[in-house]
């Protein structure tokens, strides 16, 4: 095991014994108390943040400017296929009694809420970037849900938590507006899901990096077509017109490795009218076309202008029903990709275990995380 | 020359009750099961043999249970046994495309849209060429089945339309009126998806091919209507240059799903 697997397996334990990814009911969360004021959580998904759990931004990575809350800009034009999701959920914690409380923006693209879907009056107002004391009403936290608005993100932006009794920053959140999505696509009969299954493991890698501040779409495989058309190609569409994205990254585990590149094919075919966009990362675990759900072929074409793919295979047998991917040229490990089967660890390897490998999770997580900005 | 052999299993198909819910046959299931479980080569090919000895004439006993135990499968080893199965016993695609079809008359959207995740496999879909439904053509030839028809106008409305005329008309000056028409809204799915017609320019940018949508819509045919109800539902802001709400109300119990759906997207 390299250290990466090692530590993204402990990261896992971390956050599943912290109970952020199959942990406690919303409301029980809700009433645990920011430690420092300012508590910002991962991106929505539609009404809430299913498949993923809701998960907070470690003290820790608040104002590291990749690892730190991730935002979607929230583009006027946008479809929301899901209902509006774009804002982040601000929990404000109040350390003292008795002492008014601020925010204090870096600059008019962060926009506060105190309602997630934008109802019209709810708008926190500013004077000069900085809020009027914050209504607790009694109790000891306030939930905000911050938009970025704007075109295209100029920069981090960031939030404070002021005492302007004692002229004190309590705390202080680094924001940056997501340029780029990751859509990672599952096999057949892997459908996303609360709580993680340890054997899915394309999702593994996908709740690692939505942990680690990118903005994920982990999705079942059948929606993406043949033809690469459905949800999952409208929301990328979306996100590239719409949400200022212009840096993609899609990978899939067996017929979820045949929608990755139906998925690229369709986004190639009709990028004259998408817009400005590239595919900086793809990757297979024993990529087997998706035709149908009944397509057992190889899928042994690159992804059309991906600019690294990461592949890796077995040699299927009579136990996988003689399923497997197979070197895909151009990819990496060069010169077409891994058969797993060829080192110590992937030994015995079947089809059915080929995407649930450290040293995969490991490939996928350290090149895509090289090669993608949030 | 006589019919083909895709033209005499149809009619075979078309002569059999339709049985758009099929229950589990347990001998079949178990079988399944017994490849999936085996725990050699030899013991999966001995499963195989029984499932192949089983599988009544044409396959017709055998395809719509595997599609059963696709639908009730818990995992990946066990979605991917249906494909396996399919492919080790040879089952022809006009063999699985005569079992699948009657099922498409489901009420269930959720297995209809399972079916068609099976179906694609023998559609061929393409990108630039549109999906090939040319094994559908013997069922076609007949009245067609209102959830076949509703299942190629979801799968690819272009390849669909065109499909159905061939098969139902013969006679020249209707032939003409409806290719024309098939190619007008060809034409305006093409710059829609390439980007040289912008969606907010709709309605506007698509007057010129107002004609070929009335034609359309007013046309005799119920499955010729069905194609500007169902353009009508991918794009809301033509819904203006269909007449929805005449659809809505139309003697075919498709004609008007498709229009009320049509009416409901984009409200």
């Amino acid at each position: 095991m390299t250290l990466r697997s090692r530590a993204l397996l402990l990261r896992l334990l971390a956050l599943l014994g912290a109970g952020l990814l199959a942990g406690p009911p919303l409301a029980a969360q809700v009433a645990r108390r920011a430690p420092q004021g300012l508590t910002a959580f991962r991106p929505q998904h539609g009404a809430g943040y299913f498949p993923f759990a809701r998960t907070k931004v470690p003290e820790a990575w608040e104002e590291h400017p990749e690892l730190g809350p991730g935002i979607r800009v929230n583009g006027a034009l946008e479809s929301d296929p899901a209902g509006e999701d774009d804002l982040i959920e601000l929990l404000v914690a109040r350390p003292f009694e008795g002492t008014d409380l601020v925010l204090a923006r870096s600059g008019p693209a962060l926009v506060l809420w105190t309602t997630r879907t934008r109802v019209p009056g709810s708008a926190v107002p500013f004077t000069g970037d900085v809020t009027a004391p914050l209504a607790f009403g009694g109790a000891r936290t306030l939930t905000l849900w911050v938009e970025w608005s704007g075109a295209v993100p100029p920069g981090p932006a960031a939030l404070e938590l002021r005492a302007p009794e004692w002229d004190a920053a309590l705390d202080r959140l680094r924001f940056h507006a997501f340029t780029s999505l990751v859509v990672a696509l599952g096999g057949e009969g892997q459908v996303p899901g609360l709580p993680l299954d340890p054997n899915h493991g394309t999702f593994v890698v996908a709740t690692d990096l939505y942990a680690r501040g990118y903005d994920v779409l982990m999705r079942d495989e059948d929606e993406v077509s043949p033809t690469g058309t459905g949800p999952v190609y409208t929301e990328v569409v979306n996100a590239i017109q719409n949400r200022a994205v212009g840096t993609l990254a899609i990978y899939g585990y067996s017929h979820g490795g045949g929608s990755t590149y139906d998925l690229c094919e369709r986004l190639d075919t009709f990028r004259g009218s998408i817009g400005t966009f590239a595919i900086e990362f793809t990757s297979y675990a024993d990529g087997v076309q998706n035709d149908s759900d009944t397509d057992l072929d190889q899928e042994l074409r690159k992804p059309p202008t991906s600019a690294y793919h990461a592949n890796h295979y077995q040699v299927g047998s009579f136990a996988d029903f003689f399923l497997d991917g197979g070197p895909v040229p151009s990819s990496f490990p060069s010169p077409s990709g891994l058969n797993v089967e060829t080192v110590f660890w992937g030994v015995g390897a079947t089809h059915f275990l080929v995407d649930d490998y450290l040293q995969v999770f490991d490939h996928i997580a350290t090149n895509l995380e090289a090669r993608v900005a949030r | 020359m006589g019919p083909t052999i895709p033209a005499l299993l149809a009619s075979l198909a078309l002569l059999v009750p339709q049985d758009a819910s099929p229950r589990p046959d347990p001998a079949l299931q178990t079988g399944l099961r017994r490849v999936l479980d085996a725990a050699s080569e030899a013991e999966q090919r001995a499963a195989l043999d029984s499932l192949r000895a089983n599988a009544g004439p044409a396959h017709a006993r055998l395809v719509p249970q595997v599609f059963l135990f696709l639908e009730g499968s818990r995992d990946t080893r066990e979605a991917m046994l249906a494909g396996f199965v399919l492919a080790e016993l040879a089952v022809p695609p006009a063999d699985a495309v005569a079992a699948l079809v009657p099922l498409l008359e489901s009420e269930d959207p959720v297995r209809r849209a399972g079916l068609a995740r099976v179906l694609t496999e023998y559609e061929e879909p393409s990108l630039d060429r549109g999906s090939d439904f040319s094994l559908y053509r013997p069922y076609l030839e007949a009245e067609p089945a209102p959830g076949l028809v509703r299942h190629l106008y979801e799968a690819d409305p272009d390849a669909a339309l065109l499909a159905l005329i061939r098969a139902q008309v013969q006679e020249t000056a209707e032939l003409r009126a409806l290719l024309w028409a098939w190619h007008e809204l060809a034409d305006l799915r093409w710059k829609l998806l390439y980007g040289f017609v912008e969606r907010g320019a709709l309605p506007a940018a698509a007057s010129a091919h107002a004609a070929s949508l009335e034609t359309l819509a007013r046309h005799p045919r119920w499955w010729a209507r069905c194609a500007a109800a169902q353009l009508a539902r991918e794009e809301p802001a033509l819904r203006t240059l269909v007449p929805l709400e005449a659809l809505a109300e139309d003697v075919h119990p498709l004609v008007r799903a498709l229009a009320r759906a049509a009416a409901e997207t984009g409200r």
